[in-house]
Formats: structure tokens, sequence, C-alpha cells
């Protein structure tokens, strides 16, 4: 019931139609990557192909449809298997920062007390640091790899879906469907799994879409600075990294090379619009003064 | 035979630890004293914030006693443990105010009915259920075809059915209603009143009800407990409470029923805003009694017996005598 009228508002509102279409799009490239881009290492399909050692990159040509960027790494390629990549680095992380924040925030609402206490101050520990340099901090000690980006980045994404749960939960818990289900004799795992989680994800969920997006732009930022991807990969933030020596162009040719920054950067750029305007499409519609 | 709810000398006082400084007190139930006798509809009226619900909810275990004793089909609920509970919870079941907030909206009616079933493991048999099911949305005027129907597809007053049908999947043998009509318009009162009566007397049910309405009261009780600020102040059976008022506060709260056949009489008290708690009053009413007396500062707070099976607590009293008295 729910689920058909916010389907309905997207479908009526443009900009959020926009937002649905751009994701959708990028989940068919994601999804259809080894059509679009054979693979040409079959032992790791993100790893970029390489035509030639030359330093310098290469316009947009019948062959490499994107140019090249440093290197001779096929841009084509890149942005269409970094979509696959930020898919699964969006969703895995989001996944796991809800799932986490999850128990934490659940457990803290339901219990109560000191539980309650001492999981939310941890969480304060966490929201303290701004979550860029944390994230820089855990990933750079773990090591630059694409899972341990993804480690840091759930470590710093997970403590606002712990606040956000804990308050759904906290006033979920309070209605009076929780109350009569305690005294049919319902015990606590049935009230939490049946009554109480049910009514209070909902705008968490809301906020993970609005987070993929989010989550796939600071993972890019990572890879920029060399705490993610390897040099190499088919990851966006890494492509624009690959970029940085020729974003100013030659002299007198300040656009030489501006194909190195605009692929990857306009994929980043629609991805977190994409994600953005669905979301906010989706707080719009669940806002009950709207309803 | 042990009466289905007694109640003795019940207080309850909520308290908030504070984390520096004293610690913050509310005494919302007060020497409490009740008993349902066995298929008996036993009214609780008075004002909101009067510990009506309290009361309901020290009953069913969601807060503990501070003191006094509570006994529920002759058990006593502060000391059972939570299997011991469970099966009380058979016999004991509940109906209450607010029939939009008390069913979950993720539920459908099937699953709703159910659910008393699944947790204590009754009629697990498909065919036997269906049945069953048939049967108990029968028994509260709803049919079959609406098992599938969320709560927000109902009104107000089928919602309330939907939620009786519920507190009678376990075959109860008490109910306590905790204002089961306040939050419905007045004709759908009338039908909920008519089915909760009728259930009663089909079920042979002992019936806790809860109200601040004298209409409906008088509708559906036997027997009526007055209480105001955590205390009873008056118990009687239903037609001697109605035609023989003994206690100020309950003169009080009827002459303020608006009535068709009374005209010119006022409301014999004054407002509740304008008098603030005052604990120096043994008779919590004092304050705003127009009978209040310097004696019912001192002294204490005692519920007599001043008619056979008629108990009041002003010690002005009885008024009504003491008023005869005054005109002989």
């Amino acid at each position: 019931m729910i689920n058909d009228r916010i389907l309905k508002r997207i479908y009526t509102n443009k900009t959020s139609l926009f937002g649905l279409v751009i994701v959708v799009f990028f989940f068919l490239v994601a999804l259809l990557a080894p059509v679009l881009a054979p693979v040409e290492n079959p032992n790791n399909p993100y790893q970029l192909p390489q035509k030639s050692y030359e330093i310098a990159p290469q316009p947009p040509s019948a062959q490499n449809w994107f140019g090249t960027t440093e290197q001779q790494y096929d841009l084509y390629y890149g942005v269409v298997w970094g979509t696959r990549l930020a898919f699964k680095i969006g969703v895995t992380v989001t996944f796991f920062a809800f799932l986490i924040g999850l128990l934490v925030g659940g457990a803290a609402a339901y219990f109560g007390g000191k539980t309650d206490e001492i999981l939310m101050r941890l969480t304060d520990v966490v929201f303290a640091v701004p979550s860029l340099v944390l994230a820089m901090v855990i990933a750079a000690m773990l090591g630059p790899d694409i899972k341990n980006m993804m480690i840091a980045l759930t470590a710093v994404a997970w403590p606002s879906y712990a606040r956000l749960v804990r308050g759904d939960v906290l006033s979920v818990k309070q209605r009076d469907y929780v109350t009569a289900a305690r005294t049919l004799g319902a015990r606590g795992p049935r009230i939490l799994l049946r009554h109480i989680l049910p009514n209070a994800i909902y705008p968490s969920v809301v906020v993970a879409s609005l987070d993929i997006g989010y989550v796939v732009l600071t993972a890019a930022s990572l890879s920029f600075l060399g705490l993610g991807a390897q040099p190499g990969t088919a990851d966006w933030g890494q492509l624009i990294a690959m970029a940085r020596n020729w974003v100013l162009g030659t002299p007198g040719h300040p656009f030489a090379y501006w194909y190195t920054v605009v692929a990857p950067g306009g994929a980043i750029f629609m991805f977190v619009l994409g994600w953005n305007l669905l979301g906010d499409a989706f707080r719009d519609i669940l806002d009950p003064r709207q309803a | 035979m042990t009466a289905p709810v007694q109640i003795e000398h019940l207080f309850k006082t909520y308290t908030r630890r504070r984390w520096l400084g004293k610690n913050w007190e509310k005494p919302v139930l007060r020497d409490v004293s009740l008993t349902l006798e066995e298929d008996h509809v036993l009214g609780l009226v008075g004002e909101s914030g009067c510990g009506k619900s309290t009361l309901c909810k020290v009953l069913l275990g969601i807060e503990k006693p501070t003191s006094g004793l509570v006994l529920a089909n002759g058990q006593d609920v502060a000391r059972l443990s939570k299997s011991e509970f469970k099966k009380l919870r058979r016999v004991m079941q509940v109906v209450y105010q607010d029939p939009y907030s008390s069913l979950d909206p993720r539920m459908n009616v099937r699953q709703l009915l159910s659910e008393p079933l699944d947790i204590h493991g009754l009629k697990k048999d498909p065919e036997e259920r269906k049945a069953f099911l048939k049967e108990l949305l029968g028994a509260v005027g709803l049919s079959e075809t609406q098992l599938a129907r969320y709560p927000h597809e109902f009104s107000g007053g089928q919602r309330q059915r939907i939620c009786i049908a519920r507190a009678l999947a376990l075959n109860p043998k008490i109910l306590v209603a905790d204002e089961p009509v306040s939050a419905l318009d007045v004709s759908v009162q009338a039908q909920i009143l008519n089915l909760l009566k009728e259930i009663k007397k089909s079920r042979r049910l002992s019936m806790l009800f809860v109200t601040h309405d004298f209409a409906v009261a008088r509708f559906l009780c036997d027997d009526i407990a007055v209480m105001y600020r955590g205390r009873i102040v008056e118990k009687a059976p239903a037609e001697d409470l109605f035609t023989n008022p003994q206690h100020p506060y309950t003169e009080a709260l009827l002459s303020a029923v608006p009535s068709v056949h009374r005209r010119g009489e006022k409301p014999s008290a004054e407002p509740a805003a304008e008098c603030p708690e005052r604990e120096s009053w043994a008779c919590p009413f004092a304050a705003r009694c127009r009978y209040a007396r310097p004696a019912c500062q001192e002294g204490p707070f005692e519920l007599k017996e001043v008619l056979p099976r008629h108990a009041c607590a002003c010690r002005v009293l009885p008024f009504k005598t003491t008023k005869s008295k005054s005109a002989v």
C-alpha cells in the first residue's frame, strides 16, 4: 500500500523520475558491464586494459570511445566497470552500516538504561570526528585496498543509522500496539521482530537510499587520495587520480585533456545526483505534512 | 470461590531517579482497594489523570505496584514468574482506549487475530483455526471476508471490534476495558457497548470497565467505584450510586452530566484547574468541595461503609443524611 503510493509520487514528480531514470540506467550499465565492455583479464575484470605504456592521454577514438587516460588505460572500460564497482561499494557499505546501526540503535533503545548510555556515547565518539578524516585514518591504518576502504567507510557510516533507529524504536516502543502485544503474552524477541522493527526501520531505509550516492563519493575521494583502489583499477576515484597531472592541459590549450576528467567525473556526478534525487523523493513522500 | 480481581491497599508511585538532587516522585494510586465480583461489571469512573489507567496497567502487569496486593484470578500479579503470567494472560485480557493506535498498522486482520493464538500455541490445525477465526469475527459482528484487510481500511468502530475479537481469541474469563468507547463517536459507542454487554452475557465474563462517562457506566456496570486523585472516594452498586450519591465529588460529577430532564442546576464543584494540589488536606477533594470544613484537613482518609454495600470516604458525611437531618 505504501509502496504503491511511493511509486506513484515518483512517477508524477519530474525531478524524482529523473533520479529514478539515472539510477536505473547506472544499474543496467553495472549489470551489463561484461557485454558493454568485454573483459580482457578474466582473473580480475576490474583490471583496466592497457594498450601501451605511452604517458600522454589519447583523445576519444573508434577504439577508445572515451579516450584513454595516463599510461593508456581505457576510460570507457573504466567508467563501465567502475559503475559496477560503485554499486558494489555503495550497496555493501550502506548495507553493513545499516545493519550495524540497526543492531546498535535497536539494542540501545530496546534495553535502555546503561546499555543505551554506553552504546550512544560510543556512537557520539565516532560522530565527533569528521567522517572523511576518520575514514582516511582507518583506511591508512589497514592499508590501501578496496576491501579495507569499504571497512573504513562502514566504520564511519553506521552511527547515523544507530541514532535514527534508536529514535524510531523509542517512539514505536511507546505505541499502544506494542503494549497490546505484551498483554497478549508476547515476549521480547517477538515484539522486537514483529512489531517494533517493521514499524521503525522505514525512515532509515530512506536515509540508506540517500547514503549510497554519498558513500560512492567518499569512496572516490579515498581512492583519489591513494587510500582505496590501486592504480589500474576500474574505479572512478582512481581514474580521476590518474587525470590529476593532465587537468591543466598544455600551455595555450587548457582543455586539451578534458576527457580524462569529464568521463569519470561525469559518472560520479550523475550517480550521486541520481541517488540524491531519488532519496529526496522518498523523504518528501514520507514527510507526514505532505501525505 | 475467589473473586476474579481483588485489589487491596494498592499504592503506586512513579519515581524518576535524578542524577543529581532529589528523586522526583508522583503518587498515582493511594490505598486503592477494589473487588471485581464473578460475573459482574465493575465500573471505574473518574476524571482524566485520576489513576484509572494506571490501575489497569498494574493489574495487567505493565507496571509494578509500589505496595499492596493485586490478585487476578487468585494470583498475585507482582509475584508471578514470566511463564505464570503468560498463563494468566489467557484468563485476563484487555481492550484499549484507542483503536487507531492499538492495532499494528502492518498486520492484516488474520495476522492480528492469529497472534494471540500463535503466542499461546492454540488452534494450530489450519482448518480448526480457520473455523475459529470465522466464529470469532462473527461474534464481534465482522465477516470472514475482511480477514485480508489492514487496520487503516476500517472505521474506528470496526477497529474496536477487531480489538475485542483479539481479546476474546484466548477465551478469557476477565476482561479489562480501558475506556473502550471514549475514542469513538457517540453513535458507534452505543454499538460497541451493546456488543460488550452481549459478549459479557454470552461468555460469562467478569469485566473491569474504566470510563469517565457516567452514562456509559450506568448502561453497563453492576458496581461502580469513583476515583479522585488516586483514591477511591465512593463505591456502590450502580443504581445506588446514581440515585443516592454520597460523596460530594460523585454528586459534582453526576451534576455535570448533561440532561434533558433537569434544568437550572449547576455543577457543584470548582473547576479542577483553579485548585492546585494541596497536600495539607487529608481529603483530596476538599480544595474543590463546597461542603469542605476545617475537619477535612485532619485525620485519616478512610473509605467507610455508610449504607449497605455502599462505601464513601467523606468526613462531613453522609452529607445526604446530614442534609435530611438538618431538614428534620
